[in-house]
């Protein structure tokens, strides 16, 4: 039965990622601008601007150029940069790893300081728990993020001088993953990790913030919600200790809604996290693909677009199966 | 959940302890010298054959000897020798034979000879990128010749004169090296002609090496010990080449000691901040560029000279050049003041209300007649508010004028045909080579039509004929002569309104000495000319 389940929710995502793709190849080719006369300059000749628009294919009718593309991304191929002058498959191998990492560790944060905060102040509702997470929340979500960046580089990095102001560390441990925190781990360079680690603390923290608050409120209005059930009150009668009820019983029932919102807005931080990244100088995803829109460097706008709407799959996949894995009654319910 | 906690403490502790102590950094035992420069646009290339903005141009100035140096020690941009030691032109203006200097090392050990040029120009103009269109016009594959090892000639199809003022963009790579490192390609036995080993390697013979290249992030290069020039006491042993885009973050950079230069497209509040900033300097030059606005002469109202005379005269030229553009130089004419062939007997345009009265009563078209269209590029605000001041002023003559915020591929997109192209533009264009070519022929003569640059759509016979003079004329006093002459015509069919000549700025510490400002693209930021001194 949950192989079914499984097998449904990932053959779900085929014709979601080619309709994805389709509608960013098409959206691509039609924004304002010719990218080959913005990628050779404005004193390009007609022969060179020929010769740069066969090379990237841009001769032949759009239905060929999709499926050739479509081809190429089965290859793992994603067609050449225009401002990069390379594969566009190497520079998402350079830049992925940079966000997967932030955003994995952003999200850890998030989850550390919005779970407990949020079952706390449910549990000691208007106490002054409640009211300083609550106020945490409404500030997190209100500062903007470049804002919140700046002003944590000047007292950490510019006045303090305890953190880096800015990059991914000055230590690059030997590649594995690109991840360097794993990297380092697992070559047991523990210089190169407490280097990355301490980079990535400020960005990290900065593209956390709103995620906790919006954890912290889901978490309480779930947990609050959860209260008032019969198992709670009977769980109580029987006498089992409260922390056991609220963290093993409770907190269980509750966090589904939380898993919606870490589910998305995982994948959203992934593509959108260029605000943080520019600010600290993160060489990731995020930033590589806004200045690709710039640009006008379709191949790597599409496959940025690709990669991020693939990890959103993924990741949602994974929420769901979570789901499933919580609470039995999606997993049999039938569809 | 409290484990989590415990877990969540232990890290944040153990963060900030490192933070205190900064244990990890490794110890050093020798201090080299480390210029670290903070740009906020990343290289996007470090291929010769491929780069065409400025941050990819200070890498391969760095990294590569070009054929011609611009006399940089001199403060000048005269194309100077430098790999190549002297040369010769033949009578006809069509052969340029070069010798080379001996003893030039590749950073691979081997020595640079006539056929690694003769592979650099072809290999430029096989690609057809980067900075191929300075040459395609008079060179093709096979029109590079080594006659020996030493010398090296160039047959052109017919005279050009800027040829060797563009060989200051002609960077040497190593042959031998880049055969070697063959990808699959569309150039037959040259497979992908080495561009997928030069994106990420380099072939010179630069005073430095490339160490590492994160693309988005850091470019460290390393002195090249064997660099024919020699060093000198207090020269960059690393130079860092780091991509900030955060202007608030540069700013912490350079004031918190972890950038010795900042580069050139911060706001000038932030260099009037840095300049007042003990321990820094902000040089402020004049550029090479000229900063204008086109007006497309192809279309009505502005196709009559007298109207483009009117709104000549109708924009206040020093609260522009105060106000909106402090420090900024007023334009005299299309050719930058500062630039080679400068004709310095321009007069600038006057702001004359009384005068563009004068012309408006002269013009074929009622000042209301037209709703004048004034496109700029939406991010760049100091063109907005040109356009304001421009707008007041037009108001009062009675023209109307719309002022249009346009992303910068559509505005370049428009000026591809004259019925899209606006009324007006505003546009920067940076000197490309020494020599007044770059400023007059690339924009005003026909074959230009359909480019940005061009986008007045100016077309004058008398201008043509003299442009195409200009261009073979051997002789280089009689050239300069036609190329001011060509100027003066333009300047009095006012196609532009030429505003001014900007100010470039850059901001570096006090110990950072030898910089000059030169103009020419990536030149500035020649490593080997500056020095460092901490005492």
């Amino acid at each position: 039965m949950f192989r079914d389940y499984l097998a449904r929710r990932v053959l779900m995502m085929v014709p979601t990622l080619l309709g994805l793709s389709l509608l960013i190849f098409l959206l691509s080719r039609v924004m304002p601008g010719d990218p080959i006369l913005l990628a050779l300059g404005p004193e390009a000749r007609p022969e060179q601007v020929e010769q740069l628009r066969r090379e990237m294919g841009l001769d032949r009718p759009l239905h060929v150029q999709y499926l050739r593309y479509l081809q190429g991304v089965l290859r793992g191929d994603f067609g050449r940069s225009l401002r990069t002058h390379r594969p566009v498959a190497q520079d998402l191998r350079d830049f992925l790893p940079a966000t997967v990492e932030l955003t994995s560790v952003a999200m850890l944060f998030a989850i550390l300081i919005g779970v407990p905060l949020g079952v706390t102040a449910a549990v000691r509702r208007d106490g002054m728990v409640d009211h300083l997470s609550r106020w945490v929340a409404l500030s997190g979500v209100a500062m903007p993020q470049f804002w919140l960046a700046i002003l944590l580089q000047l007292v950490f990095g510019y006045y303090l001088r305890q953190l880096p102001l800015i990059g991914r560390g000055s230590i690059v441990p030997a590649r594995i993953t690109g991840l360097y925190l794993v990297d380092s781990l697992v070559t047991g360079d523990l210089a190169a990790f407490w280097n990355s680690l301490r980079h990535l603390v400020l960005p990290a923290f900065t593209l956390s913030l709103a995620t906790a608050a919006q954890i912290m409120r889901m978490t309480r209005a779930g947990m609050v919600g959860q209260m008032r059930r019969d198992y709670v009150l009977a769980a109580r009668s029987y006498g089992l200790p409260y922390n056991l009820v609220v963290y093993r019983y409770m907190l269980k029932n509750a966090i589904t809604s939380t898993l919606t919102i870490i589910g998305l807005t995982y994948g959203f931080l992934l593509g959108n996290c260029f605000v943080v990244e520019t600010v600290f100088a993160w060489p990731g995803i995020a930033a590589y693909g806004a200045h690709a829109v710039i640009y006008k460097d379709f191949n790597a706008v599409v496959a940025v677009t690709l990669v991020v709407g693939v990890a959103y799959a993924i990741v949602n996949l994974a929420i769901d199966v979570l789901y499933g894995f919580l609470d039995p009654r999606v997993r049999y319910a039938p569809e | 959940m409290r484990r989590m906690v415990v877990l969540f403490v232990a890290i944040a502790l153990a963060t900030a302890g490192l933070g205190c102590t900064r244990s990890a950094e490794p110890a050093r035992t020798e201090q080299p010298v480390i210029l670290t420069f903070v740009n906020t646009v990343p290289v996007p290339a470090i291929d010769p054959a491929l780069v065409t903005d400025e941050a990819g141009y200070i890498a391969v100035v760095n990294l590569y000897d070009p054929l011609l140096f611009p006399a940089v020690e001199e403060g000048l941009m005269d194309p100077a020798p430098h790999l190549a030691t002297e040369w010769t032109v033949s009578a006809d203006g069509r052969v340029y034979r070069f010798t080379l200097r001996e003893g030039v090392k590749f950073h691979s050990g081997r020595e640079l000879t006539a056929e690694d040029v003769v592979f650099s120009m072809d290999r430029v103009l096989s690609l057809k990128k980067g900075p191929a269109w300075m040459w395609l016009p008079v060179l093709s594959p096979g029109s590079t010749r080594a006659v020996d090892p030493y010398t090296v000639e160039f047959h052109l199809k017919e005279p050009y004169a800027p040829f060797l003022a563009t060989l200051i963009h002609l960077f040497v790579v190593d042959a031998e090296l880049i055969r070697a490192n063959l990808g699959a390609g569309d150039f037959g036995d040259l497979g992908d002609y080495g561009q997928g080993f030069l994106s990420a390697n380099d072939a010179g013979s630069g005073p430095y090496v490339l160490e590492k290249w994160d693309r988005e992030g850091d470019l460290v290069a390393n002195r090249f010990a064997d660099y024919w020039k020699g060093w000198r006491q207090g020269q960059v042993d690393r130079f860092v080449y780091r991509t900030v885009r955060e202007e608030a973050t540069v700013k912490m950079l350079i004031k918190g000691g972890e950038a010795d230069l900042v580069g050139q497209w911060l706001s000038v509040e932030t260099y009037n901040e840095l300049a007042a900033t003990p321990g820094l300097k902000v040089a402020e030059d004049p550029t090479v560029q000229l900063f204008h606005l086109p007006m497309n002469t192809a279309k009505p109202p502005l196709d009559c000279i007298y109207f483009r005379l009117a709104l000549v005269h109708a924009l206040d030229y020093t609260t522009a050049n105060t106000e909106i553009f402090p420090g900024a130089v007023q334009a005299r004419g299309p050719v930058p003041i500062k630039a080679a062939g400068h004709n310095s007997d321009l007069a600038p345009f006057r702001y004359d209300m009384a005068k563009a009265r004068e012309y408006l009563a002269k013009s074929k078209y009622r000042p209301g007649e037209y709703v004048i269209q004034y496109h700029f590029t939406d991010v760049i605000p100091a063109q907005r508010k040109l356009g304001l001041l421009l707008q007041s002023s037009l108001a009062e003559l009675g023209i109307k004028m719309e002022i249009n915020p346009t992303p910068w591929v559509r505005l370049t997109e428009l000026c591809a045909k004259p019925e899209t192209t606006p009324h007006i533009g505003a546009f920067y264009y940076t000197l490309r080579y020494p020599h007044p070519h770059s400023h007059t022929f690339a924009m005003y003569h026909p074959s230009a039509h359909g480019s940005w640059i061009a986008m007045s759509w100016y077309n004058n016979p008398g201008v043509t004929r003299v442009l195409e003079e200009a261009v073979k004329e051997v002789d280089t006093e009689r050239q300069m002569q036609l190329y001011k002459q060509a100027q003066a015509m333009i300047a009095g069919d006012a196609p532009s309104i030429y505003v001014n000549n900007p100010v470039h700025r850059i901001a570096h510490a006090e110990y950072v000495k030898g910089y000059r400002y030169v103009g020419l693209i990536g030149y500035d930021l020649a490593v080997y000319y500056l020095t460092v001194d901490k005492q």
